[in-house]
């Protein structure tokens, strides 16, 4: 697990030595450069060199955020599943964290997936929402992430808090596929005029790579942002051992 | 030690126990042998019940590990179950229930061969009798301290714990209280109390263990103690125990005598007798009945106080009449009429749920079901299953209702059997799910008022498919590729994938509770 | 399709806005952390 290892050396040992503020400054790390930098690539991918979509026009360059988001935000939810097996079958604190910072950084990518859903689907559809099938699923996922962290901001003991989410984690998950379907049956009774475009097999191959490197550059985010929130899951617990 | 433990021979090695950051105890290692007469004493907040409940199997440790006959109470099984008793701080009694039903349902989960018999019993060394009939949440201090210590004797346990048994007792009962312990050590019991008076570690226990500071403090026989003049008694306790603590028991100097039992209460031979045998056990009821006990405890509790009903009920009534003056006037029944349908007995099964688990943490009752030798997961079915005794008994008058406001002249074909099964699927999905997080929710900040917010998103398969198969089995209009069979399939589904998932996860939300 | 490109760069802006804004907000609270620890040290220092 690179998520893991690394972080523990870069912080929390020049804090000790002297309390000036230049201690306090952390060095940019690798990782953000290379993130950086996948972040320009990524741009030029996305507007320059993938073609204009015929039918679409440049809406459809939405697409290169929207569904690497979509894919990372299953990866996040996931890892969450994975770890609160890891948690509830070995009671260690670690896979806790590492549950509720996944859940965390797939809610944001899931709120991405909303938002940005909602401006093509205005620009292409003339409505902010309708309910498309994927749309929809992603929203009922959104809420039932924002259950889990609602569970942990109300539960205050860490070890009965760790028990709960790894629960809801583990349910949550189970259910997507169950939501997908449900959802997708849902609206084929009530057809909509819109047939979905844009990652059909018909698309041109410059925009299955644009799309693959928007595929890389976000989950190369999700990584640092997953390193960054585990280095403050661990300085928070730092902090309270301190004050304890 | 190589000689092979005694049957309840209990040791505690390393044991450390944190709760957030806070380490309550850390490296305690203690050897109780069969038979022991502990008194526990230390300041408030030292660990006392921390220790007691680790030892009950209430709490798991953090580090180490409590044996019990050289089993590892982690891994304790009915039979393990069985030899402990607990008198915990609270009741762990329903204060629905009457003495007698809390007693009854206890020694039927704990496999007691007659129960009717042993309640006589214990009623009578213990001077129940007037109290047995009346609700448990009605008994004063004492009456109820006397009940929970027949629900914790209810099936013989070879290790007695108490967590400060005389709270509330006056001197006459706490006198009982000591004949009895000290019979019950006099049989061989091993027994284990906390105590916040000296003169109470005086009379019985034959050891005293003060703890402080996280570890043990003290650890020594109590003659070691009773020859002691009062002053250097103190110098042992001092900084250890809370002022309160030392100074309470006797002030005067001079050595201290074994306070005098009190004649007046003395329980006869033949009564203390009976008390300190051991009733005949049978087999402990496997998983489902164990189930069908704590369902059966459930309705009962329901019936006493009917509240699930009349909320959940009431509830769904109101939304549907409240509904169909918006609805019916504007002539736009079906999917709409359904929807409604649905989402009343959502909330139904929301409020119905949400108030049985509640039920099961007032007075911590909860922990009663956890220290019997019954299944964790019959803890979840016997719930679910009360929950949708429940709920039928309340769908039963609102679907007819249902049909009889809303779905007006228009209906063609009304399929019942399809509409009974879209309900019963439905229903049964949204209690397992109800049923899992209401644990979660109670045990929350937030208390009931969360399950919603956590159970709805889940369930939204299920509405869906619920509002589909009743709109169709009222006789809406078939269109749509997906056929009846997939929704009726994707309902059967969630039920039994969220079903298991429920059953394997349940535990660990009731658990160290 | 007039307001394609307004819905374009409102779509990037607000994905842009929800990713740099969470990371910023685990860069203060890292911050404030390691400031809270350091002080805290010093203290016992």
């Amino acid at each position: 697990m690179s998520i893991e290892s690394k972080p523990a050396a870069r912080t929390g040992a020049p804090v000790v030595t002297d309390g000036t503020a230049a201690a306090h400054k952390t060095r940019v790390s690798p990782l953000a450069i290379v993130v950086l930098v996948m972040l320009a690539v990524f741009a030029y991918f996305a507007f320059v060199f993938a073609p204009e979509d015929e039918l679409q026009g440049a809406m459809q360059r939405i697409f290169y955020i929207h569904v690497p988001s979509a894919w990372i935000c299953f990866v996040g939810f996931g890892v969450t599943f994975l770890s609160s097996i890891a948690y509830l079958s070995s009671r260690k604190e670690k896979w806790d964290t590492i549950a509720a910072s996944s859940a965390e950084i797939g809610t944001l990518f899931t709120t991405v997936v909303l938002a940005t859903g909602m401006m093509w689907g205005h620009a292409i559809w003339g409505v902010y929402w309708t309910w498309e099938p994927r749309l929809t699923s992603f929203l009922v996922l959104w809420l039932m992430y924002l259950g889990y962290l609602a569970v942990r901001a109300y539960v205050p003991d860490p070890a009965r808090r760790a028990r709960f989410s790894a629960v809801i984690g583990i349910i949550a998950f189970i259910d997507v596929p169950i939501i997908y379907l449900s959802v997708n049956w849902w609206r084929t009774l009530h057809p909509q005029q819109v047939i979905i475009t844009g990652d059909g097999p018909h698309m041109p191959g410059a925009m299955v790579i644009a799309l693959m490197v928007g595929l890389t550059t976000f989950s190369l985010v999700y990584v640092y942002l997953m390193r960054l929130r585990l280095d403050v899951a661990r300085l928070a617990t730092q902090l309270e051992e301190i004050e304890s | 030690m190589v000689t092979v433990p005694r049957p309840s021979d209990l040791s505690l090695v390393d044991v450390g126990k944190t709760f957030g950051r806070h380490k309550v105890l850390r490296h305690v290692d203690l050897e109780i042998p069969a038979g022991s007469f502990v008194a526990l004493m230390g300041a408030n907040g030292a660990g006392k019940t921390t220790l007691l409940r680790l030892v009950a199997g209430l709490a798991t440790p953090t580090t180490g590990a409590v044996t019990l006959a050289g089993v590892d109470l982690r891994k304790a099984g009915p039979g393990l179950r069985r030899m402990l008793g607990f008198v915990s701080h609270d009741g762990l009694l329903y204060g629905d229930l009457t003495g007698r039903q809390n007693l009854m349902f206890h020694a039927r989960l704990f496999g007691v061969a007659d129960p009717e018999a042993r309640i006589e019993e214990l009623a009578d060394v213990l001077d129940l009798r007037r109290v047995l009939d009346r609700p448990a949440g009605v008994l004063s201090r004492g009456n109820k301290q006397r009940l929970t210590l027949a629900r914790a004797l209810m099936h013989g346990p070879d290790v007695l714990l108490l967590d400060e048994p005389f709270t509330g007792l006056d001197e006459e009962s706490s006198a009982r209280l000591v004949q009895l312990l000290t019979a019950l050590h006099a049989e061989g019991r091993t027994i284990i109390m906390t105590v916040h008076e000296m003169s109470r570690a005086l009379e019985g226990p034959t050891r005293l263990i003060v703890i402080g500071e996280g570890g043990i403090a003290v650890d020594e026989p109590i003659e070691a103690l009773a020859d002691l003049e009062v002053d250097e008694r103190e110098d042992v306790l001092v900084g250890v125990v809370s002022d309160h603590v030392s100074r309470a028991g006797h002030g005067g100097r001079g050595p201290i005598s074994r306070p005098d039992l009190p004649e007046r209460p003395s329980l006869d031979e033949p009564h203390l007798a009976a008390l300190t045998a051991r009733p005949a056990l049978v087999v402990p009821p496997g998983r489902f009945r164990s189930a069908g006990m704590i369902t059966a405890k459930d309705m009962r509790v329901e019936l006493r106080s009917r509240d699930v009903l009349m909320s959940s009920g009431l509830f769904a009534v109101t939304v549907l009449i409240t509904a169909s003056f918006t609805t019916v006037q504007s002539g736009n029944t079906g999917s709409m009429a359904t929807g409604i349908l649905w989402i009343s007995l959502l909330f139904a099964v929301l409020l119905g749920v949400g108030r049985s688990m509640a039920r099961e943490s007032q007075d911590r009752a909860i922990e009663g079901l956890l220290l019997s030798p019954a299944p964790r997961e019959s803890i979840f079915l016997g719930k679910l299953a009360a929950g949708l005794v429940t709920m039928g008994l309340i769908e039963v008058f609102i679907v007819p209702m249902f049909l009889v406001l809303m779905t007006g002249e228009s209906q063609g074909s009304l399929d019942v059997g399809g509409l009974i099964l879209a309900v019963v699927l439905a229903t049964i999905g949204i209690t397992i799910v109800a049923t899992l997080f209401s644990g979660i929710a109670v045990g929350s900040r937030m208390g009931e008022s969360l399950l919603p917010l956590i159970v709805m998103p889940v369930v939204i398969p299920l509405m869906i498919a619920a509002v589909e198969t009743t709109r169709q089995a009222l006789g809406g209009d078939t269109a749509g590729s997906v056929n009846m069979f997939q929704w009726y399939a994707l309902l059967a589904g969630f039920d039994l994938v969220v079903g298991l998932a429920a059953i394997a996860t349940f535990s660990f939300v009731v658990e160290d509770s | 399709m007039i307001s394609n490109n307004i819905n374009l760069f409102v779509g990037y802006g607000l994905a842009g806005v929800l990713y740099i804004g969470y990371t910023v907000s685990l860069h203060v609270r890292r911050r404030n952390l390691q400031a809270a620890i350091a002080s805290q040290t010093d203290l016992q220092n």
